[in-house]
């Protein structure tokens, strides 16, 4: 019987590595229901760069229109800034120039758009406690653009396939086809919200961000608790992302993949010095 | 039966090894994330530095202390780089330019990538055709115009003994 323990062990062992190989072959095909039933329809080609910093910034000036404007204040676009940086050098994606900006309300919110373009309101910054805590909320949003996030999102989106490939010179062209686009991406940041799956991810690949910095692990973890406490407050951070109680189940279950964190910092106090009397 | 099963065995275990043995035996072979990327002559960032590489540089990594990976880089040096600064592909040309000399800026950087930064034609105009205001379209501008610098970015980790300054 041990015989066949060994056997099996070295079967699920060896069915493992195959497993555990990278296989993300996407299909782009959609299927769209025509006149003749279900037929197949091409899905969107990969968005590229050029076209990425189009929506991106298209989707910037929505979100400062829509949420405040900037907070003018150079002090804390200096201190998220820097922080934000620090964080893209060591994410999966830093060949991309990424920018950072206070929205101007009391609402907590984040935003990531494509291209690089991160945001955390003023509301956002007065319920964090230290920065370990803003290191995880920046490592998230950094996490959206360096996976692609809404760019898959937009990819995979049933009423834009058929487009084929689009370049910035076909949208240029075309504005309908432009703000068609940008109506979509538009619906999932500010509305729908992205799948469920895609919040997961951000919030294990920003914690792992963070801690690669070398910042406590549970920094969102610990976040997540103080939004779950204050859950029902009108905000589109709720309609737009998982609930924070699944959200806190999901990572908790994650955290194993983390050092004991008893021995890493949060830098509460240096929190604390930058942002009194600036908010 | 069994003496099936224990010869099968046998052979996966044998492959297991063998496999195990083929990735130590090889280095393996990772790419700069980045411009500027400093190889140290220790695995500590407080180290001289043996080489600043430019992004996309392949090395080889010969082993891993902690945080650190020993390489040994294009032009043969030996010394350590922060894992976390090396990825396993050539990064994407998409226009970061920060930390860029004229001599470690590589071919591949000066071409297209450089052109696409800052606010797309075709994002403005369509902001102006939604009737959103000039100071929003203004304000992402200010947004992408708002840089730190590297050695900033440094010597922020470096006081907060964070990144490949952590002890």
């Amino acid at each position: 019987m041990k015989r066949y323990g060994l056997l099996i062990s070295l079967l699920v062992i060896c069915s493992g590595c195959i497993a555990a190989a990278p296989a993300v072959i996407e299909g782009y095909q959609a299927y769209s229901l025509g006149k003749g039933g279900v037929m197949a329809v091409e899905a969107m080609k990969p968005i590229e760069y050029k076209e990425e910093m189009a929506i991106g910034g298209a989707l910037a000036i929505q979100v400062f229109n829509r949420f405040g404007g900037p907070y003018q204040n150079k002090t804390l676009q200096t201190y998220v800034t820097t922080l934000g940086q620090a964080l893209v050098n060591v994410s999966d994606r830093p060949g991309i120039n990424y920018y950072f900006a206070i929205l101007n309300t009391e609402e907590p919110n984040a935003f990531a758009t494509p291209g690089g373009y991160v945001f955390l309101s003023r509301g956002l910054l007065k319920l964090l406690r230290n920065e370990a805590e803003l290191a995880a909320v920046l490592g998230h949003e950094i996490a959206h653009v360096s996976h692609r996030h809404a760019l898959r999102a937009l990819e995979r989106n049933k009423k834009l396939a058929g487009l084929g490939s689009l370049t910035i010179g076909a949208m240029g062209a075309d504005p309908e086809l432009f703000n068609k686009v940008i109506e979509e991406a538009a619906e999932n940041l500010f509305s729908h919200g992205l799948d469920k799956d895609f919040e997961y991810e951000a919030d294990e690949v920003g914690t792992d961000y963070a801690f690669r910095l070398g910042y406590h692990p549970e920094g969102l973890k610990n976040f997540l608790t103080v939004l779950n406490a204050r859950s029902g407050h009108e905000s589109i951070f709720w309609s737009t992302h998982p609930s924070p109680q699944d959200r806190l189940n999901n990572l908790s279950q994650k955290m194993n993949a983390f050092n004991s964190g008893l021995s890493y910092p949060v830098f509460a106090a240096e929190y604390t010095q930058q942002v009194q009397g600036q908010l | 039966m069994h003496h099936a099963s224990r010869h099968l065995a046998r052979f996966l275990l044998s492959g297991l090894i063998a496999a195990s043995l083929a990735s130590t035996a090889f280095a393996e072979t990772l790419y700069t994330k980045k411009s500027g990327t400093k190889v140290h002559q220790d695995p500590s960032a407080r180290s001289a530095v043996v080489e600043t590489l430019g992004a996309g540089a392949s090395v080889s990594v010969n082993k891993t202390e902690d945080k650190f990976h020993q390489v040994t880089t294009p032009s043969g040096k030996t010394g350590y780089v922060f894992k976390f600064k090396l990825g396993e592909e050539p990064p994407e040309k998409g226009g970061n330019l920060s930390g860029l000399t004229a001599s470690n800026m590589k071919v591949s950087e000066t071409s297209s990538s450089s052109s696409i930064r800052g606010l797309s034609e075709v994002s403005e105009k369509h902001a102006q055709n939604k009737g959103i205001s000039q100071k929003d379209i203004q304000a992402v501008k200010n947004m992408e115009a708002f840089r730190v610098p590297d050695n900033a970015v440094d010597r922020f980790l470096q006081t907060r003994n964070l990144g490949e300054y952590q002890k």
